[in-house]
């Protein structure tokens, strides 16, 4: 249901965008293909993030126990929430690890990889939802952005934003995780910059059984 | 059926006494050799064609893996179908061949993990559909306790039912019969390749099917020519198939993964839905749970979709000597394909002096 609405949203926004005067040029889209690597004096740090949230959350949780206006079990309900906010910052910390980003990028489809997570793929050409029973997907361009929306079991869900830099040397890409049991969601930003990759001496894969593997010189025979 | 089983239980007594003998070929299955010998008839080659995906556009899944697996099911149909020891040669084709004597063609209609349905046709050579019929299966768990090392297909009965349905045709047709579909299907390649001569050999029945108004002579050159390029095009077909056969043993592992997983998650949120809407606090511990259980799964399919692509776009250089001439294709299988195809039309038509003629 949720993800039906947020079709609807990115629908809406595509019917909104054509009621503007028609663009004398057709509209370019931004072009993210390359390799991409955190620009960590840029990025937000999740521990920090978190730390911050806590400490404000909490002492104002505390002041409003001290006023003693309030029913005790409300507070406890705030506290157990900021608890669950909490935990949402370290899920997102956990799914925005990626160091770097492989985009391809064609008319069709944009492939972004990401290394150690799997990649995050949009079919470019319709609007549609891909996935199953375990998660379900849906992506494009809203504007200058493009946006992946993941609705996950149990009321979670992921949003990842990818804007390119006007001068198109910073790539930031916004990570929002959400849960249908916590009151409010936790946005990471991780900022990347491009860089020219060189070729691996490794050859690495990722199996379900070993997960991602990696062996020396093989890629030069 | 039951001459049938008695002769199988007289060569199984007399394989038993003779084990000092020649050493039996191991890579044919005990059982397909005995069948061999009993269906000593004529044989049909297969042309399986890679299958077609044919999800609902509204059903959800992944693109990767259908793109997967509508390669992958066409060789586990034809181990099932070369293990039976029914046929001749089976192979796996790109795109369809006018020179099938038995063409199948199958449709992805679903393919969650937990549930397979395929919608199969297969045709001989005349145009008369032998089997025209959807296939569901649905796995159980029973099904998914596998070990790595010994990896079973868990939708296997309906490959089988493929299979066993395409035999019971075969058998209602006696071996005129037989050796007409392969005459026709010989035609219908050499019609294809030089309409204006051969296609004359060939119309229309009442019933839509292909019927022989004669058949050229024995010693006609042109004719022999035709069918050495057909020789010549099963010689590139053997090497398509074995980039299909190399996808399939890249593929046994992952694919067999994400079914289990598919299955796995597809059981346990219907088992989630019948339990109470239970709006408790969540953990982290959950919510990396649900997000790993779908992190995997994405990785796995990434897996399959770089297989995929691989296969389109990477398959290895293909050199071909034909008659002193050395012919190099590269690209897609299916690029190979028809590339391979028009190759052998225009040294058919340089040799005759004549310009391509057009198929009608």
């Amino acid at each position: 249901m949720k993800l039906i609405a947020i079709l609807f949203s990115l629908l809406l926004l595509c019917a909104c965008a054509t009621q503007q005067p028609a663009p004398v040029a057709a509209k370019v889209l931004p072009n993210l293909s390359g390799s991409w690597e955190v620009d960590y004096a840029m990025s937000e740090h999740p521990n920090d993030k978190l730390k911050y949230l806590y400490e404000v959350t909490r002492s104002y949780l505390q002041q409003q126990v001290s006023r003693r206006d309030q029913p005790p079990g409300i507070a406890k309900a705030a506290m157990a929430d900021l608890q669950g906010v909490v935990d949402l910052g370290r899920l997102a910390e956990l799914i925005t690890r990626a160091s770097v980003l492989t985009i391809e990028q064609s008319d069709n489809q944009i492939v972004v990889s990401r290394d150690g997570n799997f990649s995050l793929v949009c079919d470019l050409r319709e609007i549609k939802v891909t996935g199953n029973d375990l998660g379900r997907e849906i992506c494009g361009w809203n504007g200058n952005e493009l946006i992946f929306h993941v609705s996950l079991p149990d009321g979670l869900s992921v949003n990842h934003r990818l804007i390119l830099s006007d001068r198109a040397d910073r790539l930031s890409m916004s990570t929002t995780v959400r849960s249908e049991r916590i009151s409010q969601p936790f946005s990471i930003n991780r900022v990347f910059m491009p860089f020219e990759p060189v070729e691996s001496e490794f050859d690495c894969e990722y199996t379900l059984e070993k997960k991602r593997t990696c062996r020396l010189g093989t890629s030069g025979q | 059926m039951i001459k049938t089983t008695t002769v199988l239980v007289v060569l199984m007594f007399m394989t038993s006494c003779s084990t000092s003998g020649p050493v039996v070929d191991s890579a044919v299955p005990l059982a397909a050799k005995l069948l061999r010998e009993v269906n000593r008839g004529q044989v049909l080659n297969v042309n399986i064609v890679e299958f077609e995906s044919g999800l609902a556009t509204e059903a959800v899944t992944f693109d990767a893996v259908t793109a997967a697996e509508i390669r992958y099911l066409p060789v586990v149909l034809r181990r099932v179908l070369q293990d039976s020891g029914n046929w001749g040669a089976i192979r796996v084709l790109p795109a369809e061949s006018r020179g099938s004597e038995l063409q199948i063609l199958g449709r992805v209609l679903a393919s969650d993990g937990v549930e397979l349905s395929v919608h199969i046709t297969a045709t001989d050579s005349t145009g008369r559909v032998w089997v025209d019929k959807t296939y569901t299966d649905y796995a159980y768990d029973h099904a998914y306790g596998f070990a790595q090392a010994s990896l079973t297909e868990p939708f296997i009965n309906l490959i089988h039912s493929i299979a066993h349905d395409s035999l019971n045709t075969r058998l209602k047709l006696s071996d005129p019969e037989l050796d007409r579909l392969l005459d026709v299907a010989a035609l219908r390649y050499a019609a294809d390749i030089a309409p204006t001569v051969f296609g004359s050999y060939l119309e229309s029945g009442a019933d839509g099917s292909l019927v022989l108004t004669g058949l050229p002579s024995r010693s006609d050159p042109m004719f022999a020519r035709v069918n050495r390029i057909r020789e010549a095009e099963y010689v590139f077909v053997d090497t398509v198939d074995q980039e299909y056969t190399g996808l399939h043993e890249r593929m046994r592992v992952p694919y067999a993964f994400w079914r289990r997983y598919s299955y796995d998650l597809l059981t346990y949120n219907r088992a989630i839905s019948r339990v109470s809407e239970d709006q408790s606090a969540v953990t982290f511990e959950e919510m990396k749970t649900v997000y790993e259980r779908y992190q995997e799964s994405r990785m796995n399919e990434d897996e399959l979709r770089e297989m995929a692509a691989a296969f389109d776009a990477e398959v290895s250089e293909t050199v071909f000597e034909l008659e002193g001439t050395v012919i190099n294709l590269s690209g897609s299988i299916d690029f190979q394909y028809q590339e391979w195809r028009q190759i052998l039309r225009e040294i058919y038509s340089l040799e005759r002096g004549a310009t391509i003629e057009e198929s009608p």
